[in-house]
């Protein structure tokens, strides 16, 4: 028979918490607390996977194993899941390039016009004339009628009806 | 097994090499399944989430630094189970289950023993236990009992009823591998 352990022999805590997790005894609060640091700490992991083979064996079992098929489903998912991203790396654009490039689109036609009215602006104003602008005269500038064009046009008006 | 680095893997993997595949599952499939299935406690449940935990993380193993693949898996099995027992939990809330736990179809490891043989020959290196590791170990493993029965039985605390026979299993599992050898 082998020796009855010495006190420095005790198991850690952590391999304590993890045979009673394991077992499904442990209290709601404490088993979600160790679940919770099952997601950061490595060695409780460890803990955790060293526990449940124990107690495999202790029931004189192999440690439980994976159904060696569930490799080929794995190869099988990764497969297609890389042909089906090939796939879509080959195809033509789709709605997201097309609607980018519509708005670069939009943004430099919007742009050209800002910078064609602003041209045409500044050549309204720096240009010399190069025909003077038909200027309306005072009134009291016109020209005078013409003796003979006064007489046309008295000739046009209705003879006075009370003389 | 691969005698490759984890890094030297995850590079044949990204070429392409089919057999950094096998390397992978062979270094870590067993460990991931015994953790996912320690926090499962159902065979099947477990073997889906190792499948899902594998496709998902060498799908995205381009982010991952080469020396910390073996926690990379662990993080992403972790997640992947933890996923499995909040759907599991609302699938049963309907049915009242009390603590949302789910017990394997097949029986416990620690309540059944399935070949005579392999039990016969576990009694005999039982025996061969300090007495306080070997009753603990027969209370749990034969009689069925819960770690906090066991533990009034004996009149020890329940953490004492554990280290026994977390210690106990230990050596037995020694003195099983050199009775297999």
């Amino acid at each position: 028979m082998l020796d009855e352990p010495k006190p420095g022999d005790s198991p850690s805590d952590l391999s304590v918490q993890a045979l009673l997790y394991a077992s499904g005894e442990m209290e709601a609060a404490e088993a979600a607390a160790f679940e919770q640091r099952l997601g950061e700490d490595q060695a409780a992991r460890e803990a955790l996977c060293q526990a449940v083979e124990f107690a495999t064996l202790a029931s004189g079992q192999a440690p439980p194993t994976p159904d060696p098929a569930y490799r080929d489903r794995v190869r099988a998912t990764l497969r297609q899941r890389r042909r089906h991203m090939k796939k879509l790396v080959g195809q033509p654009p789709t709605f997201g390039p097309i609607a980018l490039w519509m708005a670069l689109g939009a943004i430099a036609a919007i742009l050209m016009m800002l910078v064609l009215t602003h041209m045409a602006s500044m050549h309204q104003h720096n240009e010399p004339p190069t025909h003077p602008r038909p200027t309306t005269a005072p009134q009291s500038e016109q020209p005078a009628p013409m003796p003979e064009r006064v007489d046309a046009h008295s000739r046009l008006l209705p003879p006075p009806i009370f003389a | 097994m691969s005698e490759d680095s984890d890094a030297k893997l995850i590079a044949r993997f990204r070429s392409g090499d089919e057999s950094a595949l096998n390397a992978i599952f062979a270094r870590y499939e067993v460990q991931l399944f015994q953790f996912l299935f320690g926090i499962l406690r159902n065979h099947h449940q477990a073997e889906d989430a190792l499948q899902e935990t594998l496709v998902r993380a060498l799908e995205h193993l381009d982010g991952v630094d080469s020396g910390h693949l073996r926690g990379w898996l662990f993080t992403v099995a972790y997640h992947q189970a933890m996923l499995v027992k909040r759907r599991l939990k609302k699938q049963f809330a309907s049915m009242d289950d009390q603590d949302g736990t789910v017990s394997d179809e097949e029986p416990g490891p620690l309540f059944q023993v399935e070949r005579e043989d392999d039990a016969r020959r576990l009694r005999e290196l039982l025996e061969q236990l300090p007495p306080g590791q070997r009753e603990v170990i027969r209370q749990r493993v034969y009689e069925g009992k819960r770690f906090r029965e066991i533990a009034e039985t004996l009149g020890c605390p329940l953490n004492t009823a554990l280290a026994r026979m977390h210690e106990g299993l230990k050596r037995l599992r020694l003195l099983w591998e050199q009775n297999h050898a």
